[in-house]
C-alpha cells in the first residue's frame, strides 16, 4: 500500500495502517533528527513529536503533496525550533553539557563524513543529507527547505564541488 | 573524490541505520490514541 492509501485508511480510523506508516518512516526520521541535533535522546523526542504533529494535523496533508516531503518538513521545523530554543535558553549545567557536546563532536569528527559535512554551509549540508541520506527528490528537498527546485539542485551541486 | 564515487560514499555513510528505538512502540500507541480521540 502506498503512503497516500495508508493516509486514507488512517483517516477512516484504521489503526494498523497507522502502525504501518509509522514503522515505514520512524527510523529515517530518527536518523534525520539525530543528524540535526547530535543527541539521540533529543532526536527520539523530536521524532515522536513529528509523528504526533502529523497525526494531529492529518488534514494538512493534501493528496497531491508528496507525503514524504510533508513529513520531513514537520521534522525539519521541529529541529529548527529546537535549535532556536537551545540558543535562547542555555541549560543550567552549561559547562557539563558543553563538555558532553564537545565529546560527541569529537567522536563525530573522527569520521570522514562529518569532516566533509563540516565544510558545507548549513543549507548545503541540509540539502546533501536530504538528497543522499534520505534519498529525497529535488522537488521534495525544495519543499522541505522552503526554496525552489533550482536552488535545491544548486545547493547539492555546489556542495559536491566543495567536497 | 570523483562525483560518482563521492555520491556513492555519501549514500553509504548517511544511510547508516540508527538503532531501533524503544520509543517506536510508544509513538505508535500515542498516535493511535490521537486517532481515537478524533473519532
Amino acid at each position: 500500500m502506498n503512503d497516500d492509501d495508508l493516509i486514507e485508511q488512517i483517516r477512516l480510523g484504521d489503526e494498523s495502517a497507522a502502525e504501518e506508516l509509522i514503522k515505514r518512516y520512524y527510523t529515517s526520521i530518527l536518523r534525520y533528527c539525530k543528524r540535526q541535533c547530535l543527541n539521540l535522546e533529543k532526536a527520539e523526542d523530536l521524532t515522536q513529536e513529528t509523528f504526533l504533529k502529523l497525526f494531529k494535523n492529518l488534514s494538512g496533508h493534501k493528496g497531491k503533496r508528496k507525503f514524504r516531503a510533508y513529513l520531513y518538513t514537520i521534522a525539519n521545523h521541529l529541529c529548527i525550533d529546537e535549535s532556536r530554543k537551545a540558543e535562547a535558553y542555555p541549560l543550567e549545567n552549561e559547562e557539563e553539557i558543553r563538555y558532553e557536546c564537545g565529546e560527541m563532536r569529537r567522536i563525530e569528527d573522527h569520521s570522514e563524513i562529518s569532516s566533509l559535512l563540516n565544510l558545507l554551509s548549513p543549507e548545503q549540508r541540509e540539502a546533501v543529507i536530504l538528497r543522499f541520506g534520505e534519498q529525497l527528490e529535488f522537488r521534495e528537498i525544495a519543499k522541505v527547505m522552503g526554496c525552489n527546485m533550482r536552488t535545491a539542485q544548486s545547493r547539492v551541486r555546489n556542495a559536491l564541488k566543495i567536497m | 573524490m570523483k562525483d560518482r564515487g563521492l555520491e556513492r560514499y555519501l549514500r553509504q555513510s548517511l544511510q547508516q541505520e540508527v538503532r531501533r528505538s524503544a520509543r517506536l512502540e510508544e509513538t505508535i500507541k500515542l498516535c493511535t490514541e490521537i486517532m481515537r480521540v478524533r473519532d
